[in-house]
């Protein structure tokens, strides 16, 4: 009759939870001391913004994908948006002295010529599509669905254990002549497509 | 009566204890760093300093991400004080049912009956209220039936706790947004995705009382786009014989339930996302055995129980005309059902002895729905938001009827219907100063309509300082149970006269990040209630009966401290007051003054082994007959290991480890005043993906 037991907790039992609290308020403070700056956590697009500011600034396009020495680095995103308000933190940021500037396509016909094109989880269905339409742009594709580097994207954001890594198809970059830096390089898995 | 009393006991865990947690309260003041609650897309609280595009990206790779989906937006457009509770948190603190995150939360306290789990908030938590002033929603889709008007939390709920992606919970009033039940607040459930599990999850959990849970999930994102959630479980629990010394007779079995404290669920939830559309299907069952002897049934008859299902179908589209504007809009279905089997014990319906007869509800509830919404960026500084909802309950049958011999005691067959039309402005005045500003008329074919406003300022000084002054109203319609249930004059009486009750606020917040992971956050606020609708017993005929009575006032001030570190260390840390009083000033029955909670995760070892803690404190509170349920005081905790080999995740937990054996203040219903609450027990789960 579990309810009749009395309401008293015995001393070992309080020493033991004491105990705990003890070591667990101790990890917090020697833990928790040095300000580490690594496990932010942010909301999943915001992070993908940043990504994608991130491609703008290591890699390197052909200089004659631009108009000038200052033309801007175009970032369409291609379908339904999933940045909402996130893609805002691009507004006035420069990469390699190029202004960035965010523009969007509900489809074919919308798509202009571009530097960066994220292709949105609802248009992956249109994507060898998308990959024709493209053709000799020298545009970094980035997407966010499992095989978009294997089905010819260039660049795909891939959610594991809550964090974001790459994934880079080399052909795809090499074909639209983009140079990829070492340091982003060495960050990502190098997938090759057509191979599951 | 008797169970709080002797439970004062002087040697009882409290004193060490409690200090104990105050040393670690101020540990946490000293280190915390920052939990993220502004945390979703199109979030206008500039809380988040961090500028990710200022990362380099090996610092990027190591940012977690809390996934998007698209009705947070609207979620976390409000402008109040809002808390967060992700899958990982469900893990680590080892929660087991909604109920139980809840109630780690600031200003939630839980009250459980052996039946049914009730949500106390802001001090509010009346007996015979069926959590009718919170809007539950999953995903978006209203959870709130369309009878009781209420919130499942409990194993009842529709949603196994492990499909969980994460919970919102927006306090204060957004009936300009979401309409009846958005009284004290809106708790929105996020569910995993497809793309979050690629490939098949099992999960089998056991626990004290002879309970046992089994789980298989398969979710996916296939390269068409195509994204898929299956889900099945199973749930039963045998429960434990209970002692209730107010049947402590040798008539009643001595006091002891027998076996009588059984529950047993099997859900089902699914969900297909293809480009802009999202399919959702959802079921469950959930029997429960009431072994409380509650509305003067025969105390430990294994016939008194109540059998819940629900299920719903949605279709959902979110889509985009132009980047300026989007689109959302959805269609559903949805079925609740109700059984209640109640044994009495009357010579005059049935004259053999021992006079056992089954008094039964029998309850169908039938809807569907429809909403649209549309958002607009205009001139830059404005988001304008314009939505319509219907939703039509075409069927509302209560029944009640004796089985054998055969008795009609009630027979009530309704349809109602509501609508409602809302806009909503988000206008950025100037830089850092943020106007939010709606509206709702909602029109039922009951009661007529009613218009509900709801204005906010959102100011940031800093990059690190939020202001939120925000002024609202609410409502909640009367519903078909409390309107027109009765069982022949047994126990309850109708009342259709009832008006919609109305609430209207006025609350700031303050919220400060200090240093680069510590947030801080203030917030007072008064509530007005009128017309609140109240189950009261009538003195004429000792019957139960809902009425409009009023006005009742609550008046808080809660604090909170919430920290994330990169290795793994996370808490959280709330205290609340809080005064609600009727109209003659008297402090409302089960409302404590203070809560207290206390929220910890720390890393063992390696990001693999965690030991999640929690400590909830509730304050005194008042019972139906006037007696004190003292103040208790829980602690939780789980060991939690990740991966451990290959797709291997286990965990440990004890839940109350100091056993301490308070009670709750229950309702009308019950002839336990205080009814004793569960002691330590134990429960060990295992997961495994592959």
């Amino acid at each position: 009759m579990t309810n009749r037991k009395p309401t008293r907790v015995s001393a070992r039992g309080r020493a033991v939870i004491i105990a705990v609290w003890i070591v667990l308020v101790a990890m917090l403070i020697s833990g928790g001391a040095p300000s580490i700056a690594r496990g932010e956590s942010a909301p999943e697009y915001t992070v993908k913004a940043a990504f994608l500011y991130n491609f703008a600034k290591f890699v390197e396009w052909p200089a004659d994908a631009f108009a000038g020495p200052a033309s801007p680095i175009v970032l369409f995103v291609y379908g339904a948006d999933p940045f909402g308000d996130a893609l805002k933190s691009l507004k006035g940021k420069t990469a390699n002295g190029r202004p960035v500037v965010v523009r969007y396509a509900a489809n074919l016909g919308e798509l202009e010529r571009c530097h960066l094109l994220f292709v949105s989880a609802s248009s992956m269905a249109l994507l060898p599509k998308i990959l024709q339409a493209t053709k000799g742009w020298n545009v970094l594709t980035v997407g966010d669905v499992d095989g978009f580097a294997r089905d010819g994207g260039t660049i795909n954001l891939v959610n594991e254990e809550q964090r974001v890594v790459m994934e880079i198809n080399m052909e795809a970059a090499q074909r639209s002549r983009l140079k990829i830096s070492s340091k982003l390089l060495a960050l990502a898995k190098i997938v090759t497509p057509g191979r599951r | 009566m008797a169970i709080s009393k002797s439970r004062r006991n002087p040697g009882c865990p409290g004193s060490l204890a409690r200090r104990v947690m105050a040393g670690v309260a101020i540990g946490c003041l000293c280190t915390f760093g920052p939990a993220d609650v502004s945390a979703a897309k199109g979030d206008p609280a500039p809380g988040t300093s961090l500028d990710l595009t200022e990362m380099s990206l090996e610092s990027l790779m190591n940012v977690s991400v809390i996934s998007a989906s698209k009705y947070e937006q609207k979620a976390t457009e409000a402008p109040s004080s809002v808390s967060v509770v992700t899958a990982e948190e469900i893990r680590k603190y080892g929660y087991r049912t909604l109920a139980d995150i809840l109630s780690s939360l600031r200003s939630f306290y839980i009250t459980y009956d052996r039946n049914y789990n009730f949500i106390g908030v802001r001090g509010f938590a009346p007996p015979g209220d069926f959590n009718t002033r919170l809007l539950l929603l999953v995903d978006g889709h209203r959870i709130n039936d369309g009878i009781f008007d209420t919130a499942t939390i409990g194993t009842e709920f529709i949603l196994d706790v492990d499909l969980i992606d994460r919970v919102e919970v927006i306090r204060g009033p957004s009936s300009s947004l979401y309409g009846s039940n958005a009284f004290f607040g809106v708790i929105n459930v996020i569910t995993r995705r497809g793309k979050d599990l690629k490939g098949i999850e099992v999960s089998g959990e056991a626990a004290s009382f002879g309970t046992f849970k089994g789980r298989a999930t398969y979710g996916n994102r296939f390269g068409n786009g195509l994204e898929v959630l299956l889900s099945g479980t199973a749930f039963r629990s045998e429960g434990q014989n209970l002692f209730f010394p107010e049947f402590n007779d040798p008539a009643t079995n001595n006091g002891i339930a027998e076996k009588r404290d059984g529950d047993k669920f099997r859900s089902f939830f699914s969900t297909l996302a293809y480009r802009d559309f999202t399919f959702q299907a959802a079921y469950i069952s959930r029997e429960k055995t009431i072994p409380t002897g509650s509305y003067g049934t025969v105390f430990n008859d294994p016939g008194n129980r109540t059998v819940d299902d629900r299920y719903y179908v949605d279709l959902k589209y979110d889509g985009s005309i132009d980047e300026k504007t989007s689109i959302a809009a959805r269609v559903f279905y949805d079925w609740y059902g109700y059984r209640g089997d109640y044994v009495f014990s009357d010579n005059a319906v049935n004259p053999v002895p021992p006079f056992r007869f089954v008094n039964k509800d029998d309850t169908r509830n039938a809807w569907w729905g429809a909403e649209g919404k549309l958002t607009r960026r205009m001139l830059e500084t404005h988001r304008l938001t314009v939505g319509a909802e219907y939703r039509d309950y075409f069927r509302q049958d209560q029944k009640n009827f004796n089985e054998t011999p055969f008795e009609s005691r009630l027979d009530d067959r309704r349809s109602t219907r509501v609508w409602a039309i809302y806009l909503q402005d988000e206008f950025e005045i100037a830089k850092g100063l943020i106007l939010n500003a709606g509206v709702r008329h909602d029109r039922y074919s009951t009661f007529g309509g009613t218009t509900n406003p709801r204005v906010a300022l959102i100011y940031n000084p800093r990059p690190k300082t939020t202001l939120k002054l925000l002024y609202g109203k609410a409502f909640r319609a009367p519903d078909v149970f409390e309107m027109f249930y009765t069982d022949g004059g047994i126990t309850q009486k109708a009342n259709p006269a009832l008006r919609p009750e109305k609430i209207e606020t006025v609350e700031g917040v303050v919220e400060q990040s200090i240093g680069d992971h510590l947030r801080l956050l203030a917030a007072a606020y008064s509530n007005k209630i009128t017309d609140l609708i109240t189950q009261e017993t009538d003195p004429v005929d000792t019957l139960l009966v809902y009425r409009n009575v009023g006005p009742v006032r609550a008046r808080g001030v809660e604090t909170g401290l919430n920290g994330r570190w990169g290795n793994g260390l996370e808490g959280r840390a709330s205290y609340t007051y809080q005064e609600t009083t009727d109209g003659l000033g008297q402090r409302l029955v089960n409302s404590p003054r203070h809560l207290a909670k206390l929220n910890l995760i720390a890393p063992l070892f390696a990001e693999k082994v965690f030991a999640g803690g929690e400590t909830q404190y509730v304050g005194k509170r008042t019972s139906l007959q006037g007696d004190i349920a003292r103040a208790y005081y829980v602690v939780n905790l789980t060991l939690y290991g990740r991966n451990l080999v290959a797709g291997l995740d286990a965990s440990a937990s004890v839940y109350n480890l100091f056993d301490d054996r308070y009670g709750d203040p229950t309702g009308n219903k019950n002839p336990e005043d205080i009814l004793s609450q569960d002691g330590r027990s134990f429960r060990a789960k295992l997961t495994y993906r592959f």
